[in-house]
Parts: structure tokens; C-alpha cells; sequence
């Protein structure tokens, strides 16, 4: 299932899926792979992306 | 030993020595080793899987042929190194299709370079051998040219399946911004 919460924060705060990349120290193909819903990430990356978007796990990450 | 077999052993050393001063200029934090990340890890797990079932079939299939008399005109040893270079195709494919060709501390440029490089060297040992005649060797087997062949077929399969997954990545991309 796609992430659009994860993509409207990113998109949000002006980043590219490269940008995020960078901040949380994993590849584009991560990120994209997110968002579309083809990987589930483990919390720890979950958290990186939270405190890069300055949102909790709940925002982003809950349904 | 004869002086075949020691050759083709200090080439092989020489060789990993070359392969990890590469390495270090490639990776932009001077490490051989390449740094990926969780999802690229997982992806790399399941390529290797895939891997060693590609070799163990390749090499089972080529006993079975030994053992049915069914002659391949190549030399044994070149054989058994098919089933390695099949195991790395199937693990290079596996990756670039799943987006994982680039590693966190891979210089692309470097590379990129290196990838050119290594086809060139091979062309040339192909070159070389074909243009004197010494493609076959006495016992009208072919011997170290399939080698080289092969990993130029490996190295463009590579290549050609980085610029199609490259461009489905780009469209789809495009898509889903609009």
C-alpha cells in the first residue's frame, strides 16, 4: 500500500526523494520503494524519517 | 604444477589485489568494502540465494553431461568457471533490477570507469589469442577466450539491464508526479 502521508511530508518541506535519502543515509530507491509500498522499513529507518520530516510514527507510519 | 597453472594463479592473485585497490578508489571513503543499506541488504540476501542455486544447477547440469559423454569443446577448467560466472550474473541481474547497483559509498563515476576498463582488458585478451590463431588450443578445445567472452556478455547484460531499468524507473517516476 502506497505511503501518500510519507510523500505529502516530504513534498512539504521541499525535499526531493534524494534529499531525504541523504538525510536519513540510505539510498533514492529506498525512499522511492516507501513510498510506493513495495518495502516495509524497520523502525530505526522509520524514526530517521521522522525526525528528518519533524513528524512522529504515528503521522507518518500509522494508519 | 606446470607453468600454465602458475600463470593463471599469479593472474588470479594479481588480480584481487587489483580488485581491492579499485575498491578503494572507487568507494568514496577509501573502504573496500561497499556500505548498503537495510532494504538493499534484504535484496542482496535473496540474490545471493538465487545465486548459489544458479551455480549449483550449472554445475550439476555439467556433470550430468560429463557423465553422458556428451563432449562440449571447451576445457574442463573453463567449464567450472561457468558456473561461477553464471552465479554472478544471476547475482549482478537480481540487484540492478531491484535497484541495487549503487552502494552508500560508491563513486559512480569511478565506477563506471572501472566497468569500461574491465570490458576493454577483455576485448583485448580476445583480440590477442584470435588474431595470432591460439583461440583453440591442441586438443581442438577452447580455453581462456570463453572466459573473457563470458564476462563481457555478463558485464553487457549489466549494462543493458542498469539503462532499461533506468529509463522504467524515470517513466514511472514521471507517472506518479503527475
Amino acid at each position: 500500500m502506497k505511503n501518500l502521508k510519507l510523500k505529502a511530508a516530504r513534498a512539504g518541506m521541499d525535499l526531493s526523494q534524494d534529499d531525504l535519502a541523504k538525510l536519513c543515509e540510505v539510498s533514492r530507491q529506498t525512499i522511492s520503494s516507501i513510498e510506493k509500498g513495495d518495502y516495509n522499513p524497520t523502525i530505526n529507518l522509520c524514526i530517521k524519517i521522522c525526525k528528518a520530516l519533524n513528524k512522529t510514527l504515528d503521522e507518518l507510519f500509522w494508519e | 604444477m606446470n607453468a600454465q597453472g602458475f600463470g593463471f594463479i599469479v593472474g588470479l592473485i594479481v588480480g584481487l589485489i587489483l580488485v581491492v585497490i579499485l575498491f578503494k578508489y572507487a568507494n568514496t571513503d577509501k573502504k573496500v568494502k561497499t556500505e548498503y543499506d537495510e532494504r538493499q541488504e534484504k535484496v542482496r540476501g535473496k540474490a545471493y540465494m538465487y545465486a548459489f542455486y544458479t551455480a549449483l544447477i550449472v554445475e550439476a547440469l555439467l556433470s550430468m553431461a560429463s557423465i553422458c559423454g556428451i563432449e562440449i569443446p571447451v576445457k574442463d577448467y573453463v567449464l567450472h568457471f561457468m558456473g561461477i560466472l553464471a552465479g554472478c550474473l544471476t547475482l549482478g541481474s537480481y540487484c540492478v533490477w531491484n535497484n541495487v547497483y549503487w552502494g552508500m559509498n560508491n563513486d559512480r563515476r569511478r565506477y563506471g570507469l572501472i566497468f569500461v576498463i574491465a570490458i576493454i582488458i577483455n576485448i583485448i585478451a580476445i583480440v590477442g589469442p584470435a588474431m595470432s590463431g591460439f583461440l583453440f588450443e591442441e586438443d581442438g578445445k577452447i580455453g581462456l577466450p570463453v572466459l573473457n567472452i563470458a564476462v563481457i556478455v555478463m558485464l553487457s547484460v549489466f549494462g543493458i539491464e542498469y539503462l532499461i531499468k533506468k529509463a522504467i524507473d524515470k517513466k514511472a517516476d514521471n507517472e506518479e508526479e503527475e
